[in-house]
């Protein structure tokens, strides 16, 4: 089996604080694929919205040009699920959090890098969470032989995979992880796999999402580093 | 006791300690600040990134540089009266909810003597209810004297701008030398809100914008930096 697992992740960028009157923004890259969110909250909400129990999330995803459409709505229900498990809901009643995607450029990848993106602004404005959300997408590709006649030597895992892997692949599959026990948050995949392969999929996109949360607390480390001791 | 082996350390959420850790062995109990929080199993868990810090004999807590305020009970704000509801006034502390003022909270007044207040002013009071279920509510007497201690409505010629919470802190911080340094180089008069709003009078405005800018830009320096920054400004 042709496993790709020594991949790099690409070239992995975060600036943090890149909006001037958001609570919290964060510019993140992974490969080519770049996007920016910015977040506000706890802040004040309309009566009709509001949940008095706990905080309400809203996510806003916008494409790099057009108006949001039936993928973008997916996309944002997906963020919007994914936030709600994570942030402490409870520990703000009567408020609502409201998370801006956008994407600046889609290079393949984009759910991962728009989660990884969504956790980075989370996080620099300092909102109460359970843990930090991790997303990695790995896409299979399988050659097709002459014979038509499929072998497991054929098969090939791809870790953050670009436009051209993505279209080149039969099946995507995009794990949430949470970033204390890589438990598995949420997960999205689409294309025909069999058990084992999807399998094999999440075992590869938690060795990934390792490597991501080590990025994630080196940049927390930069940032905090002047701190007076 | 070994705790201070976790002053400085760096954390993000999700990160777990055990109360029953080595670092806790003589303490029974510890107060968490805000940042941490616990799970079931009585397990300290981050909720904030920052630098965890710890204070003799049993506090914790994570510094964060956070741009939203959350009310904390017996902090000092500033906020932005923005209306009027019968006795008491809306007052805008950059929180998710607007403060109560009530008129009689302000030094010296009664029924009759009603303290002149419109909307816009400016005022400096302390929060004396803080809850995440009510509307925090302010006060302008200090609770320990009875008298107004410096809050209340701030007049004059200055300026009102918002800096991050943990700049707000550091500056305010003992260990900090930027406001003494500064002041003994230029006189002016600062207020500073834990709410990251900071009122600033000066003799002039340049001096306001200047004394601002420095203020603002000090936000990642070490105090190393700051001295730096200073001499290069007065020198």
């Amino acid at each position: 089996m042709d496993l790709n697992s020594s991949l790099p992740l690409g070239n992995l960028q975060c600036e943090q604080k890149v909006l001037k009157n958001t609570d919290g923004s964060a510019m993140y890259t992974a490969g080519e694929t770049n996007v920016l969110v910015g977040v506000y909250g706890p802040a004040d909400c309309k009566e009709s919205k509001q949940d008095v129990k706990q905080a309400v999330v809203e996510v806003n995803f916008r494409p790099k040009i057009g108006i949001p459409g039936v993928a973008e709505k997916y996309m944002e229900k997906f963020v919007c699920k994914i936030c709600e498990s994570v942030i402490l809901r409870s520990f703000h009643p009567r408020t609502a959090f409201s998370v801006i995607v956008q994407v600046m450029q889609d290079q393949g990848s984009l759910l991962s890098c728009a989660i990884n993106a969504v956790s980075m602004a989370l996080q620099d404005a300092g909102i109460s969470m359970r843990c930090m959300p991790v997303a990695v997408t790995v896409a299979l590709q399988k050659k097709e032989k002459e014979d038509n006649e499929m072998k497991d030597d054929s098969k090939k895992f791809v870790i953050s995979p670009s436009t051209k892997d993505e279209e080149e692949s039969v099946a995507i599959a995009t794990f949430v992880f949470d970033s204390a026990q890589y438990d598995s948050i949420s997960a999205y995949a689409c294309g025909p796999m069999t058990s084992d392969e999807y399998r094999e999929c999440l075992r590869l996109a938690k060795e990934a999402s390792k490597h991501i949360v080590r990025f994630f607390r080196d940049s927390v480390s930069r940032k905090v580093s002047t701190d007076i001791r | 006791m070994t705790g201070n082996l976790l002053d400085g350390k760096i954390v993000v959420p999700g990160d777990v300690f055990s109360a029953a850790d080595e670092n806790f062995k003589l303490v029974n109990k510890i107060k968490l600040g805000p940042g941490l929080t616990t799970n079931q199993a009585q397990k300290i868990i981050v909720c904030k990134s920052g630098t965890l810090r710890y204070k003799s004999p049993d506090t914790l807590w994570v510094d964060c540089h956070q741009q939203r305020y959350i009310p904390s009970k017996g902090e000092n704000v500033i906020g932005v009266i923005t209306s009027r509801q019968g006795d008491f006034y809306k007052v805008d502390i950059g929180a998710s909810d607007q403060a109560v003022l009530n008129c009689m909270s302000f030094e010296g007044a009664s029924k009759r003597n009603r303290p002149n207040v419109s909307n816009g002013d400016v005022v400096f009071g302390q929060l004396i209810v803080a809850n995440k279920d009510v509307e925090p509510e302010l006060s302008c007497i200090d609770p320990s004297s009875g008298k107004a201690n410096g809050m209340g409505i701030l007049s004059g010629d200055g300026i009102l701008f918002t800096i991050s919470l943990n700049l707000g802190r550091k500056l305010l911080s003992p260990d900090c030398v930027l406001l003494p340094e500064l002041g003994s180089h230029v006189s002016f008069e600062i207020i500073i809100g834990l709410n990251g709003k900071v009122a600033l009078f000066c003799k002039s405005a340049q001096q306001s914008v200047c004394i601002m800018n420095l203020i603002k830009a000090t936000e990642y320096m070490s105090n190393t930096d700051i001295m730096k920054a200073l001499n290069k400004q007065f020198f």
